[in-house]
This record gives structure tokens, C-alpha cells and sequence, in this order.
């Protein structure tokens, strides 16, 4: 006798029912017009037009790319086409000149002609600019600047071309860099110079082994534009020759600028950062400054030796600008006056950046007994730099110049009183204390000066006009 | 063996225009047809459909019951397998072919059913209409679902397909591609699931008690 299987009969049964019920509740119609009425091919029908689209915007992108890209450098010798295509075969080929002179035309304009005997190489193009090397010998570059950096390497020198023409020269046997410039202007970085701009009119000669630079100064300027500027070099000139006003800052510059085209002067620097031996080079009919450091010696003859200032190039004045910043941080403040009467005390006030810079010049110039410098430098700084600390000190220091130089006790008494209202921190709060002291006693004024005494002898029983308070309150 | 040739049955004319289709007549076995429907045959998907598309449907009820999706899971068994035509191996097992694709379309609607059943309203079970069935086998088959639900997936689809479809064991196999030995293992692990719980239902308790006679 078979077994029968429960399951089986209630699956039949559940089986049956749902037959039954497909019978009434199918879908198969709905279901075929669903299916059929969708061809099978219009689903696909679209990627080709797709494909067809996206090849399409990708040559529209491709050609506008091809249209608007800054075309390639290239470059012809002597009439020798080298397309960029070939860079890889012109790139750091040697373009040699025996006889005669080469000239490479680049297509952005710029124009390399190659001396004879020299040897040059493009080690890099791109769409810009270029880079060169030369070997030896000397090149001429008008270099059209077209928003690349041109780059011209000469054995261990760089030249990164910010102005236009200019001609430069390597010895490799005696290892000397010769750089002149006609228009613009260049940076030159590599040894013993570090970074060191050239600008149009100045010629530069360095000896990288001997740590030796020969910068030569810009030319003359005809008279005539000279006679029709004015001579307003006013450092430390006497009060009453003084504008009422400091000099801007634009204006100095102004005046240096002219200054520098009025006279050539040659300029010879040694190594800038390190000591070096230093070559002079004089050129013919120049007429050599006076020494600045004689007249350091007197506060009287300081108006003297600032009118007479040697005229320098912004170039070596920046190098002796670090000098003169070595030598006061160092407390070397008679050194430190020296660099400064060569740069030019506007100049080096001008180019102070920062209060603690400007408060170091004024310092200087005051412990190196320049007072009327001293006392212009502390005036600017409160007036640049009013809401810094260092505008504090330079008020007490005018007090302390006003006290000791002038005898202008009132005008040292407002130094002192403003300092000591200053919201800045105080560093020389006790002294300028008893220097008020000092100043209400001279001026006369008894009882402002015995009410000092006792605030003085509360707060600094100790303090350096202790002394001078206790007299004051003891009558003597 | 070799299949039978079944006629292709010819559409109303009325939804022919309604759907726009203009189909054409195609007569042949299942080779034949599946080879028509690679060469892109016009008449071919119709008649597929038309050949199997009742089998499928009760495939599908049998499996998940009537409810208010398995129209659009029928229209996607066909959609894939038009789609997926070149992927038919032995084209005289195309009914088998179109069964597992309807097995694998609805673990796929269950296991969506699970994964989202704490976001998603579940799909309500609708009775059968009272014309085919009394009042005692509609409640009977609305509780098999019920029961079948609480089931994991595997266990539910071969039993499904064991037991209300009727499949041999080893068309179970090849339906839920798994071996032979699998699918027993889950047939009688199903089986035991099943009975345990009918067995406390009252509607089906009655329905799952082995025949005395049978037994003796």
C-alpha cells in the first residue's frame, strides 16, 4: 500500500485553487502587450547616436584645445628650421659659432646672436620660454617676454631674464661671468652674488672661485636733464632748510634716482654676504666719493657728508643695506653708521619694512652722535608705524635727544609724558621716570617736580633718580 | 526526446492593433524558436510568449502567491529572457531555461521584499476570488503563503516549487541551480518547518494529518 504524502495533496490543492484563479485573474494580456510593444531594437537605437554625439563634442574640444593653445616655441639657426616636433633632437644640441658671429631666432621674437668662438645650448623649450646654456663665449639676447621666465645658464651662474636685452659672456678657463645690461632687467643667481638684480645700464663682472664681483654703474645722463632738477637732498641739512614735512617715501626714492643718474660712480663690492677681497674698477673721468667715514667722526660734520653721500645703484645698496644690519645687531654702531652714510640714510629709511628696522636705523643714527638723522628716523617711525611698541621707544628716545642734545626741556617733558601714557609695554618706564623728574626740576616747575619725586620714590625706591628724588623732598 | 512542436497561437486582432505589433506567424520546436528569437525573428518573442507565458505565470503564482506584483515580474522574466537569449545553452531546454529564470526572478522580488520589508509596506496577499474555490481552500492557501513567508528563501522557493508546483527533484535542482542533494536537504528542512507550524494552525491542521489508512 503506497503512502500518501500530506504535502503533496495540499501543495495539488493549493495548485488547483491558483489555476483556477489564473483563469479569471491572467495577465498574460496585459502582460504580451506590455512586452511586445516595446521593439527591441529602439532600446538600442539610441547608443549609436550617443556614440555619435560624445565623438563629436570630443573633436569640438579637441580642435578648440588645438586652436587656443599657446603655440610651441621653436627656433631657427642660421636659416635651419627646428620644428618642436624635433625637440627631442634639438634640445641640448650644441649651436656652435667659429668664425662668424650665429644668430637663433625663436618664433615668439626673441632674438639670441651668438659671438664667435662661443658655444650655446637650449636645454628647455616650452610654450613660453626657454632655457639656454652657454657654454662659453659671449651671446646678445633681446628676449621677448611673452609671460615666460627665459633662463640663460653660464656655468654656475643662472640668468633669469625679467627685462628684455642684455649680453652675457662666460670664461670657462677663467671661470668669469660678464653680464651687461642694455634694457630691462635680470636676476643673477648663483655664487658670491646668491640673488642680485641688474638692471638696464649696469655691467657686472664675477669671479665665483675668488668670491670677487665688479659691478659697473649705469651711464650718464645728459646734463641738461640733470640742471632741470632740482637739488633737494636735504639729509640732515639745519632745521631751517628743512622741509616742514618728511620726505614720502616715493619721493626719496625719486631723489635717489636721481641722484644715482646725476652722478656716475663706479661701484665695486666685494662678496656681499662673506668677506672678500674687493677690485676696483674705475672708470674713465669719474671722480671718486668722498670718504663717508671721516665725517662720521663730529655730529657737526653729518649734514656735510650725507649731502656728499656716494651715489649707488640699488643693487649694492641692498648689499650693503645687510651689512649695515650686521654690524648694529652686532652693537657695532660706528661700522654700522658707516654703511649706512654710504647707502644713504633716506634710503635705508625707505626701505624699512618694519618698525624694529626703522628703530634700528634711528638708533644708529643717534648713538653715532647723528642727532638731527636721529631725531628725522624716530619722527618717521611714530609717524609709520604709531600703534607699535617700537614707536614708544622712538618717543622716549626724542625725549632723551631733546633732554641731552637740544636742551629743549619742554619738549623732552611732552616726549616723556607721552611715553609714559603710551598703552605699549614699557621698557624704559624707570628712566623715563626720573628723566621727568629731571626736566620738571629744570624747567623750574618745583611742585609738579616734588609730587614726581614721591610717585618716583614709591614705585622705584631703588631706581636710578632715588637719589636725586630724596634731595628734591629733603630741601636740599 | 525531442520537444514538441506547438502551434503558435494566432493573436486577437483588436489587441494586435491596440499594442501595434504586427506579428508575424512562426511555427517550429524550441530550437527552432530560440534560434529565431538570436536571429531577432519579428514573431519570435510573441511566440515564446505565447508558448510558455501561461507556464511561467503559474510558475510565479505558485511560488509567491497571487499578489499585486506579479504582473510586472512576468513582464520581467520575458525582458530578460529576450534580452539574455544568446545566453541559452541547450535550446530544447528553453521551458527549463524560462522557469529558472522565473525562480531566480522571484528570489530576487523576495530577497528585495526582505531587505526593504522595514521601509516598505509588504505586498498584500490577495484572496482567491470565492468563484473558484469554497470558503475553507481559500483560507487553507492564503495560510500557506502566510506560512511560506515566515521561510527562508531557499527553503520556501523548494518547496514551492516540490510541492505546489509539482516538480521532480531533480527539476527542482536545476530550477534553483543547485545540486541534487542540496535540494533535498532543504526540501526536508523545509518539510519539517512546515509541518511543525501547520500543524498548529488551525486552518491547515487538518489538511497536513497523514491518512490512517495510508499509514497503516
Amino acid at each position: 500500500m503506497t503512502r500518501r504524502d500530506p504535502l503533496r495533496d495540499l501543495g495539488q490543492r493549493v495548485a488547483e485553487a491558483n489555476r483556477a484563479a489564473l483563469a479569471e485573474r491572467s495577465v498574460l494580456t496585459a502582460v504580451r502587450c506590455r512586452l511586445l510593444a516595446t521593439p527591441k531594437k529602439r532600446r538600442h537605437a539610441a547608443w549609436p547616436w550617443s556614440l555619435a554625439i560624445a565623438a563629436a563634442a570630443s573633436l569640438v574640444l579637441l580642435a578648440l584645445w588645438w586652436a587656443w593653445s599657446p603655440a610651441r616655441l621653436n627656433y631657427t639657426i642660421e636659416g635651419e628650421r627646428i620644428a618642436w616636433g624635433d625637440r627631442r633632437a634639438t634640445l641640448g644640441r650644441e649651436i656652435g659659432a667659429t668664425n662668424t658671429a650665429r644668430l637663433v631666432r625663436f618664433s615668439d621674437g626673441t632674438r639670441v646672436r651668438l659671438a664667435p668662438e662661443s658655444t650655446l645650448r637650449v636645454t628647455a623649450l616650452s610654450e613660453r620660454a626657454a632655457q639656454l646654456l652657454l657654454d662659453r663665449g659671449t651671446l646678445q639676447a633681446k628676449v621677448f617676454r611673452g609671460g615666460g621666465r627665459w633662463r640663460f645658464l653660464a656655468g654656475p651662474y643662472e640668468v633669469v631674464v625679467l627685462g628684455t636685452q642684455f649680453q652675457l659672456s662666460w670664461d670657462p678657463a677663467g671661470r668669469v661671468l660678464d653680464l651687461a645690461m642694455h634694457k630691462g632687467r635680470v636676476e643673477l643667481r648663483g655664487p658670491v652674488v646668491k640673488r642680485l638684480a641688474v638692471v638696464a645700464g649696469e655691467a657686472l663682472r664675477v669671479w665665483p672661485d675668488q668670491g670677487k664681483l665688479e659691478l659697473m654703474p649705469r651711464k650718464p645722463r645728459p646734463a641738461v636733464a640733470l640742471a632741470q632738477r632740482p637739488q633737494t637732498s636735504t639729509e640732515d641739512a639745519p632745521a631751517s632748510s628743512q622741509p616742514a614735512s618728511r620726505p614720502s617715501i616715493s619721493g626719496a626714492r625719486r631723489k635717489a634716482r636721481l641722484r644715482k643718474s646725476a652722478l656716475p660712480t663706479p661701484i665695486v663690492v666685494g662678496k656681499p654676504t662673506v668677506s672678500a677681497p674687493v677690485v676696483a674698477r674705475q672708470p674713465a673721468g669719474a671722480t671718486t666719493p668722498p670718504a663717508a667715514a671721516s665725517d662720521l667722526s663730529s655730529p657737526g660734520a653729518a649734514p656735510l657728508a650725507a649731502n656728499h653721500a656716494p651715489r649707488r645703484s640699488a643693487i649694492d645698496r641692498h648689499a650693503l643695506a645687510q651689512r649695515f644690519y650686521g654690524f648694529a645687531r652686532a652693537g657695532d654702531f660706528r661700522r654700522a653708521a658707516e654703511q649706512a652714510q654710504r647707502i644713504g640714510w633716506p634710503w635705508l629709511s625707505a626701505q624699512a619694512s618694519n618698525a624694529a628696522d626703522l628703530l634700528m636705523v634711528g638708533d644708529v643714527a643717534r648713538y653715532s652722535g647723528q642727532a638731527a638723522t636721529a631725531k628725522r628716523l624716530y619722527n618717521e617711525l611714530v609717524e609709520r608705524f604709531a600703534d607699535r611698541a617700537q614707536a614708544a621707544a622712538a618717543v622716549f628716545a626724542l625725549g632723551c635727544l631733546a633732554m641731552d642734545h637740544e636742551r629743549d626741556y619742554a619738549a623732552a617733558r611732552q616726549h616723556f609724558v607721552r611715553y609714559l601714557a603710551s598703552p605699549s609695554k614699557l621698557a624704559f618706564v624707570v628712566e623715563a621716570e626720573g628723566r621727568l623728574l629731571e626736566t620738571l626740576q629744570l624747567l623750574g616747575q618745583q611742585r609738579a617736580a616734588r609730587q614726581q619725586a614721591e610717585h618716583y620714590l614709591q614705585r622705584y625706591p631703588r631706581g636710578s633718580h632715588a637719589q636725586r628724588a630724596r634731595r628734591l623732598l629733603q630741601g636740599k | 526526446m525531442k520537444s514538441m512542436v506547438m502551434p503558435v497561437r494566432t493573436p486577437d486582432p483588436s489587441q494586435t492593433r491596440a499594442s501595434g505589433v504586427h506579428a508575424l506567424g512562426f511555427t517550429g520546436d524550441d530550437s527552432a524558436l530560440a534560434r529565431a528569437l538570436r536571429r531577432g525573428h519579428p514573431g519570435a518573442p510573441a511566440a515564446l510568449f505565447d508558448r510558455y507565458g501561461r507556464h511561467v505565470e503559474g510558475v510565479l503564482i505558485n511560488l509567491l502567491g497571487f499578489d499585486g506584483e506579479h504582473e510586472d515580474l512576468l513582464h520581467e522574466i520575458f525582458a530578460q529572457a529576450l534580452t539574455c537569449i544568446n545566453k541559452l545553452q541547450d535550446d530544447e531546454r528553453l521551458k527549463a531555461w524560462l522557469t529558472s529564470i522565473a525562480v531566480h526572478t522571484a528570489r530576487s522580488c523576495l530577497r528585495r521584499r526582505q531587505r526593504f520589508r522595514l521601509f516598505l509596506r509588504r505586498a498584500a496577499q490577495q484572496d482567491l476570488p470565492v468563484s473558484v474555490a469554497d470558503a475553507e481552500t481559500r483560507r487553507a492557501v492564503g495560510r500557506v503563503y502566510r506560512l511560506l513567508e515566515r521561510m527562508p528563501t531557499e527553503l520556501r522557493l523548494a518547496f514551492a516549487l516540490r510541492f505546489i508546483q509539482g516538480m521532480e527533484l531533480t527539476e527542482v535542482a536545476a530550477a534553483c541551480d543547485v545540486s541534487l542533494a542540496t535540494i533535498k536537504r532543504r526540501l526536508a528542512k523545509a518539510r519539517r518547518r512546515f509541518m511543525l507550524a501547520a500543524r498548529g494552525d488551525s486552518a491547515l491542521a487538518s489538511w497536513v494529518v497523514p491518512d490512517q489508512e495510508g499509514q497503516r
